[in-house]
Formats: structure tokens, C-alpha cells, sequence
């Protein structure tokens, strides 16, 4: 099969395929980690570090990788990857760090590695298995900073620590906790899909 | 068999430049980590005695250097005292504690430190909570911990109890948080004079 | 140190008042995609409760003998994936030779346990805790009931919904959140009743 065309491979990543709404991946840390907008950004640069990265690694092995260790591989590859970048997080942005705690760690169980992978990096060369990382990393971005963006806003009255809500705003602070971040979810990938339906006029399948 | 063999041999090669990749990596980081770590011990204790206002954000040399000339530490059966020194680092500045107590959703830790005297608190410091952020989670933010600097200790009463922590201290919204940082304030309180009545 | 928490209560505590799935939001992704049929939504939970038994208990041993002792806790996750890989695989043959039934039915669900970011999760927390080896065997079954509890409850929920007119585009992962955020709203009001932290 030809490679694919690196403009697609990439549109795909950001939104035909993205990953969150339409893959349903990488639900756990765009719940997680959106509540403070800086967080998200840090975890959206690690993912898309880890994907991008992985996905050529993998691609380079795809070959020669038995069959029956795939998955103990990709397992492999991901984690040094996020280990990296674990390590690198402690020691140059301490603080940050500190908030984001085990999910950093739980990267490696992040859907969207693992997923992608199998589904492209195994059977596809290492450009476009680069490309995919980046592109699917990207859209799963854009959403989980949108969330971020307004879960911080009504939650904190603060876009990245700055105040921008007057003194007057009363907190949503449920933005803050598990239930406002399924609620935010739901209506974005609600939203998302309207789009996307329209875009496509075809009925998506559940 | 040659196809098993040939597995557990790519198995072991792909492992072990995994592990190699990531020693590496951490060798390559861990004096920094140690520093980082160091450096946020440093600057809690600076804050939860009083040294510097929390609203200083001061540069890593500067904390250091002000550590080393203003501030001792002691460990007796795993508590913490902390001491503060004057510039020349003679004349006791303040008597500190490193307190540790259960919060509404997980441990919460800090220092609090009093002048020689015993007579007022000079300063509180935060250092790690797990409580909710924007709600219970303003017990590490300076507005909270700011109240207390220059409260008076109260006299303890009959039962040897120190009430450090005043009704109007709640944060609203956050009541089971403020529950336990009243009992962990007021037990610190109460360790920290029991300590300075001993030294006297 | 550990926390002064009897086993009991951390696995109490683990299901309802800080329910991994609900409160933390681990396991997520085949929470989304099994919770339609309940057949399936139970056996998984089952399945994911047995591996986080086991695997956390596991991980405490490998994390307090061997990682502490030799200083190698940067090479946490990937150990605490082996001992998880490992676990899964055994529980697939013992599965598949005890009930081929229930293995045809999990299908690709079973190995996909591996990468369900709730059992590392789980194990990383037990971790941070420093739980002893009886709280992290009850932290890590308190966990799986949990998830069992939450997945069940989606399933209950979502087979009740087959007969509803959704909007548009609010099928599947949609509305599942939503109800997800409901059951959430309702388990926050258990929270802070035992504390496990």
C-alpha cells in the first residue's frame, strides 16, 4: 500500500479522526488534567512528544517485532518514552511537576499511544507514523485546551493563573471537580460531532 | 523453537536499551532533581518561619545563601524543629515546627514557627495538601496564611489546649478542610510551646 | 509511613467514597465502550477487579523488595506494566481453560486490561500512599469493585436509553459522559465520609 499522503495522515489526526471525539481515546487525562489550563498545556506537549516519538520508534521495529510481544513492545516504547519525560518534568519544571503527580506516569496507559501504535505506526513507515503522533496529539489538543479553557474560566475566574473574571464572578467550582469535567466533556464531544456530522453528511455510527 | 528463542532474545535486547535509555536519562537529571527538591524544602522552611514574606519569590542562589546563614534543623524521633537566626546568625529570630496532619482528602503538611518569646506566631507555611483546588485548597494560598502572621498565642486552657485557630479563620465552602487545619494548627501550636516550655 | 487506615476501610473507601473511575477518572475508555451491554459490562468488571487485586498486591511486593532496595524506582512504570502484562496473561489462560464461554465473550476486551490506565493508576497511587501489602491487596479490590459498580450501573443505565430519542450526535460517548457526570454529582456526596488518603 502506498504511504499516505502526509497532509491527510495529519487532517485526519486533528479531525476526521481525532482521537477524542470521534476515537474515543485519552479520556482519563482530558478529564484529569483540564481543570487548570496549564496543566493541559504541559500534558498536550507531552502527549504529543510521546506520540509523535513512539510512533516512529515503533514504526522503525514494525518489521522486525514478533507478533506475539507487539503489545509487550509498544509497552516498552511508550514508557521510556514517558519515563524521559517524567525525568525531565522533574528536574526543569518542579512545580509543575508536582501538580500533575501520577498522571504523568499514567501517559503510558494514555489510549492514544497505544491505540495509534497498533493501528497505523505497525503497518505504516516512519514519516508518516511521525506525522500521525503529531497530528493525533494535536487533536487531541485543541480540545482538552478549549475544556481547560473553560473549566479554568468558570471554575477559577483565571486563564493560566491570571484573573479575568471580575471580583463579581461567583465560582462555578463544580467546573473544578469530577462532575463538571463529564459534563464539559460530554458537550464538547457533543458539539464536536455535530460538526463533524455535518461536515461529513453522513450519519456517524455510535 | 528457534521462533521462541529468537522472541525472548528480541524481548531481552529491547528491554535492556529501554533500561539502558532511561538510567541514562535519570543519571543525566538526578543532581538537579536533588537540587529542585532541596531548593523547595529551603524555601518552605524561609516562608513558614517568617525569613522572607510569602509574597517573595526569591532566586535559588539567594535562598540558598539565606538558608545556610539563618536557619537550623533538627530532627529528634522523626519531628522537626526548626530554628531562625538574625542576619549574623546569632539572635533567635523564631521556633519552628514541621507539622503533619490528616486534611479532608489527604495529609497535609507545613511549618509553623513563633517568636522566641512564645508570644506570637511569625509565620505558616503550607507545604503539600491534597485538598480541593479553589475550595479547601486556599490553605496553601497567602491571604489564609498571612492571618496568622502576628496573631498572639493564646493562653492554654484548662486541658493544656491552645486555640490558635479563630471561627473567622473558615474558609466558606471548604468546612471539613477547615475543620482539620483547626485541629492540625492548634496540636502544632501545642507542640511547638510544650517544646519551647522545655527549653526554658 | 503508611496511613493509619485498617484494610477494610481503604476498600470501602476505594469503591464509593473515592471510586476510581467516578472520582479519579481512571479506566475511562472501555468504560465508554463496554457500558452498553450488560453481559459484558459485568464480566469485564469482574475481570478488571481480579487483575487489580492481584496486580497491586504484586506491585507492592516488586516496588518494596526489589525497586527500594536497589534504587531503582525511575523504572516504576515499566516494571509495575510487566507485572500487569503478566497478570492479565495469566488470568486470560486461566479463563479460557475454566470458562471458554466468558473468554469468547470478553474477546479483545481481556487483553486490552493490560492498558487500561486504571490498573496502573491504582498501582501508582498505592505507591505514593506508601499503603502496607493489606492495604494495597484491599486498595486494589476496593478499586475493581468500584469500577465493577460504575461500569454496571453505565450498563443498567444505557440499556434503559436504547428506547430514548437522543439529539443528534449525543449517542454513544456523549451522553455517556453526561450520565457519567450525574453519577459523579452523586458520589461526591459520599466523599470525605471515609478518608483513605
Amino acid at each position: 500500500m502506498p504511504a499516505p499522503k502526509t497532509n491527510r495522515v495529519f487532517m485526519d489526526g486533528v479531525w476526521h479522526e481525532n482521537p477524542v471525539f470521534r476515537q474515543v481515546l485519552g479520556i482519563c487525562s482530558t478529564l484529569a488534567v483540564t481543570n487548570l489550563l496549564r496543566n493541559t498545556l504541559v500534558m498536550v506537549a507531552g502527549l504529543i512528544w510521546t506520540a509523535a516519538m513512539a510512533n516512529v520508534t515503533f514504526s522503525l521495529l514494525r518489521n522486525a517485532t514478533p507478533r506475539r510481544i507487539r503489545i509487550m513492545v509498544q509497552v516498552l516504547v511508550i514508557s521510556t518514552y514517558v519515563i524521559v519525560l517524567h525525568l525531565v518534568l522533574q528536574a526543569y519544571l518542579p512545580e509543575i511537576s508536582r501538580d500533575l503527580g501520577p498522571y504523568v506516569g499514567l501517559i503510558i496507559t494514555n489510549c492514544i499511544l497505544m491505540g495509534r501504535l497498533e493501528a497505523f505506526a505497525s503497518s505504516n513507515p516512519p514519516w508518516p507514523s511521525f506525522v500521525d503522533g503529531i497530528g493525533c496529539g494535536v487533536g487531541y489538543g485543541f480540545i482538552l485546551i478549549g475544556i481547560a479553557v473553560v473549566r479554568e474560566i468558570l471554575g477559577f475566574g483565571t486563564v493560566l493563573g491570571f484573573p479575568v473574571m471580575g471580583a463579581w464572578w461567583t465560582r462555578w467550582t463544580l467546573m473544578v471537580m469530577p462532575a463538571g469535567a463529564f459534563f464539559m466533556l460530554g458537550v464538547f464531544v457533543w458539539a464536536c460531532r455535530r460538526i463533524w456530522m455535518a461536515g461529513e453528511g453522513k450519519e456517524k455510527p455510535a | 523453537m528457534r521462533d521462541r528463542v529468537r522472541t525472548i532474545v528480541y524481548m531481552v535486547i529491547v528491554t535492556a536499551v529501554a533500561t539502558a535509555l532511561m538510567t541514562g536519562a535519570k543519571f543525566l537529571v538526578e543532581d538537579r532533581i536533588r537540587t529542585n527538591e532541596r531548593l523547595f524544602q529551603n524555601r518552605a522552611e524561609l516562608y513558614g518561619l517568617g525569613v522572607i514574606p510569602l509574597t517573595e519569590r526569591l532566586h535559588p542562589a539567594e535562598v540558598e545563601r539565606l538558608h545556610e546563614a539563618r536557619v537550623k534543623r533538627a530532627e529528634e524521633d522523626s519531628q522537626v524543629w526548626l530554628d531562625a537566626y538574625d542576619e549574623e546568625g546569632v539572635a533567635p529570630t523564631a521556633v519552628g515546627i514541621e507539622f503533619r496532619g490528616q486534611g479532608f482528602w489527604g495529609p497535609i503538611q507545613g511549618i509553623l514557627s513563633a517568636d522566641p518569646s512564645g508570644e506570637k506566631i511569625v509565620g505558616l507555611y503550607i507545604s503539600s495538601h491534597q485538598e480541593t483546588p479553589g475550595l479547601g485548597g486556599r490553605i496553601a494560598e497567602q491571604e489564609f496564611l498571612s492571618q496568622f502572621k502576628e496573631r498572639p498565642i493564646p493562653e492554654a486552657d484548662p486541658e493544656g489546649a491552645y486555640r490558635l485557630w479563630q471561627p473567622t479563620d473558615a474558609i466558606t465552602g471548604a468546612t471539613r478542610t477547615s475543620e482539620s487545619m483547626e485541629r492540625i494548627l492548634n496540636k502544632a501550636t501545642a507542640d511547638l510551646m510544650q517544646r519551647m516550655g522545655e527549653e526554658q | 509511613m503508611s496511613p493509619p487506615y485498617t484494610p477494610l476501610v481503604i476498600l470501602v473507601g476505594a469503591a464509593f467514597t473515592e471510586n476510581i473511575l467516578l472520582v479519579n477518572y481512571l479506566g475511562m475508555c472501555s468504560f465508554l465502550g463496554v457500558s452498553r451491554e450488560m453481559k459484558a459490562a459485568a464480566g469485564l468488571g469482574a475481570a478488571v477487579t481480579l487483575v487489580l487485586s492481584v496486580s497491586c498486591t504484586l506491585n507492592y511486593l516488586v516496588n518494596t523488595y526489589v525497586l527500594m532496595r536497589l534504587d531503582m524506582l525511575h523504572l516504576q512504570f515499566i516494571a509495575f506494566m510487566l507485572i500487569i502484562a503478566a497478570t492479565v496473561q495469566l488470568l486470560e489462560m486461566i479463563i479460557e481453560r475454566f470458562s471458554p464461554r466468558l473468554y469468547y465473550a470478553l474477546g479483545i476486551f481481556l487483553p486490552l486490561i493490560t492498558v487500561n490506565c486504571a490498573i496502573l493508576g491504582v498501582c501508582l497511587f498505592m505507591s505514593i500512599r506508601n499503603y502496607n501489602l493489606a492495604q494495597s491487596a484491599a486498595y486494589g479490590a476496593g478499586s475493581g469493585v468500584g469500577w465493577w459498580l460504575a461500569i454496571v450501573a453505565m450498563a443498567g443505565i444505557r440499556q434503559r436509553l436504547q428506547t430514548a430519542r437522543l439529539p443528534k450526535g449525543l449517542d454513544g460517548p456523549g451522553i455517556t459522559l453526561i450520565i457519567a457526570g450525574i453519577m459523579a454529582l452523586a458520589f461526591t456526596g459520599l466523599a470525605g465520609m471515609l478518608n483513605i488518603r
